[in-house]
């Protein structure tokens, strides 16, 4: 015999309007200053498996406009009640037709799958959040210059390869054109705007 | 009704029942905010965005509104200026409204706000960082004047096309003499886009470049938003042999004394009567009240007594 399975999705904000406004700063903040670590101050629901900080940005960011593609595992049925209950994002049909994208850093696609935007349309360029294991480490192994870092900020892999750091590092080529991405990690996270020019080494 | 008990009425009042929090449904709020973090990530770049009818017109401040209610939360502390004062009308309006949508702290002190909405003018104390700067602007597009083709100025910025600026500063050159634009002035942000910086006077237009605090543009009837992101290289528009200049005074603010403000001038008389005075209203008064006396000034109390 089978029985009908009704689950209940995690839960999300328990106050939408107050808690999505703060984590819109947090967003705000860490976007405007790349590479400064900032702390979200309070919980909210998610259905495990990510970090709280990134299931806050997609509870504040997601919503009927914005398709979601969700990263190899992290596709999950739980995550697609919870998303698609609190938020009502329907699901990307590919990875380049989401405008925000959940991603696992030990899983990481090319980062050239996801839409760019256009020159005339920059703004189409998808939003990445990408739980990492640690936003901390002893060695820095880059540099990130641009807008919103007064000189230069030495920066760790985060638990990303290198070889996708080069990726990124290569984006910045097709500026205006790019890709905003978020690394989060429990209830820490980074900024990651287009305009960061990274580069490697001493440099 | 002074300000100050402008203010004392409006602390009194709790926020109005059946609006949500800063008036905007949370919907809107959603599509706003990310159209910032766009502009954020885009510096100079102008996102559309679906501007909402705001209960006042077109034209009074409704772009920064709308980006000031999507970023607005509890703890924030509020200024509102309109041509550099707290106290003239558009100002007041708009301080009222987000009072009474949000119950937020307000203040006239530039250094303790987090959150500054302008019209027209950027606050003569230097910002520091976190806060952020919210612009009124009326026409986001830089070339609008010079092409009124939305889909041909748009693919001037996404090729960096810009030429034809710098044939309008020559021709204001080949006519007067100088650069004769003196506010509105044509800036190049992070080397890139071209940007209106809202009818701000030049005298101001250099605050824009690595600034500490994030700002923020947002134009409602053109539905644009774009920002300038704190510590970003904002340079304006000149020639080697014309550079860019801001513009000076004969005299010293008439109250303060201040010579590096942004001054005013106000006709006294039918005589050719007059004074120059800060415009901006809480730069001027901190003057004073460090003991800054310009020719006009009221004395002293002590000096009134001897």
């Amino acid at each position: 015999m089978t029985t009908l399975q009704m689950t209940t999705p995690a839960a999300g904000f328990h106050d939408p309007v107050q808690q999505s406004q703060r984590a819109f700063r947090i967003l705000l903040d860490t976007m405007a200053r790349p590479g400064r670590v900032m702390d979200q101050d309070f919980d909210c629901g998610h259905p495990g498996g990510i970090a709280p900080v990134l299931a806050a940005g997609l509870l504040t960011l997601a919503d009927l406009d914005t398709p979601v593609w969700l990263g190899e595992g992290l596709d999950t049925p739980a995550m697609r009640d919870w998303l698609r209950f609190h938020t009502g994002a329907p699901l990307a049909t590919g990875p380049g037709q989401a405008a925000l994208v959940l991603l696992d850093a030990a899983r990481m696609p090319a980062l050239d799958v996801f839409s760019l935007g256009s020159d005339e349309a920059p703004e189409r360029g998808a939003t990445l959040l990408v739980q990492v294991p640690s936003l901390h480490a002893a060695a820095a192994a880059m540099t990130w210059r641009g807008p919103g870092i007064k000189e230069s900020v030495a920066m760790p892999l985060c638990g990303l390869d290198e070889a996708l750091w080069r990726q990124r590092a290569q984006l910045s080529a097709v500026f205006p054109r790019g890709l905003d991405i978020y690394l989060g990690c429990g209830r820490q996270v980074i900024g990651l705007p287009r305009s960061t020019v990274i580069t490697f080494g001493e440099a | 009704m002074t300000l100050q008990q402008d203010y004392a009425a409006n602390a009194a009042q709790a926020p109005l029942e059946g609006y949500n929090f800063a008036f905007l449904d949370e919907q809107t709020k959603r599509m706003i905010r990310r159209a910032i973090l766009k502009a954020v990530a885009i510096p100079g770049y102008q996102v559309p965005f679906g501007s909402r009818e705001m209960p006042l017109p077109y034209g009074w401040g409704t772009g920064g509104m709308q980006v000031t209610a999507a970023v607005i939360g509890g703890s924030d502390v509020l200024k509102v200026i309109d041509q550099g004062a707290d106290d003239t009308t558009n100002a007041v309006s708009i301080r009222r409204f987000f009072v009474r949508m949000t119950n937020v702290a307000t203040t006239e002190k530039t250094r303790d706000a987090t959150l500054i909405q302008t019209r027209h003018r950027v606050p003569e104390t230097p910002l520091h960082e976190g806060q952020i700067l919210v612009y009124q602007v009326p026409i986001p597009e830089p070339l609008r004047w010079l092409e009124p083709r939305e889909t041909e100025t748009r693919k001037m910025h996404a090729l960096s096309e810009y030429g034809v600026m710098h044939v309008k500063l020559y021709e204001d050159i080949s006519q007067h003499g100088h650069i004769s634009t003196a506010y509105d002035y044509p800036v190049l942000v992070n080397g890139r886009y071209m940007m209106r910086c809202s009818p701000i006077p030049k005298f101001d237009t250099p605050k824009l470049h690595m600034n500490a605090a994030l700002q923020l543009f947002g134009a409602g009837r053109e539905k644009r938003i774009y920002a300038v992101p704190p510590y970003t290289d904002v340079k304006p528009l000149d020639f080697d042999d014309h550079p860019f200049e801001v513009e000076r005074w004969p005299e010293a603010c008439a109250l303060c004394g201040s010579h590096d403000s942004f001054l005013d001038e106000v006709i006294l008389d039918d005589k050719g009567g007059r004074m120059f005075v800060c415009s901006d209203t809480d730069y001027c008064g901190e003057r004073q009240a460090a003991g800054h006396r310009g020719h006009m000034a009221a004395p002293y109390k002590d000096e009134a007594a001897e």
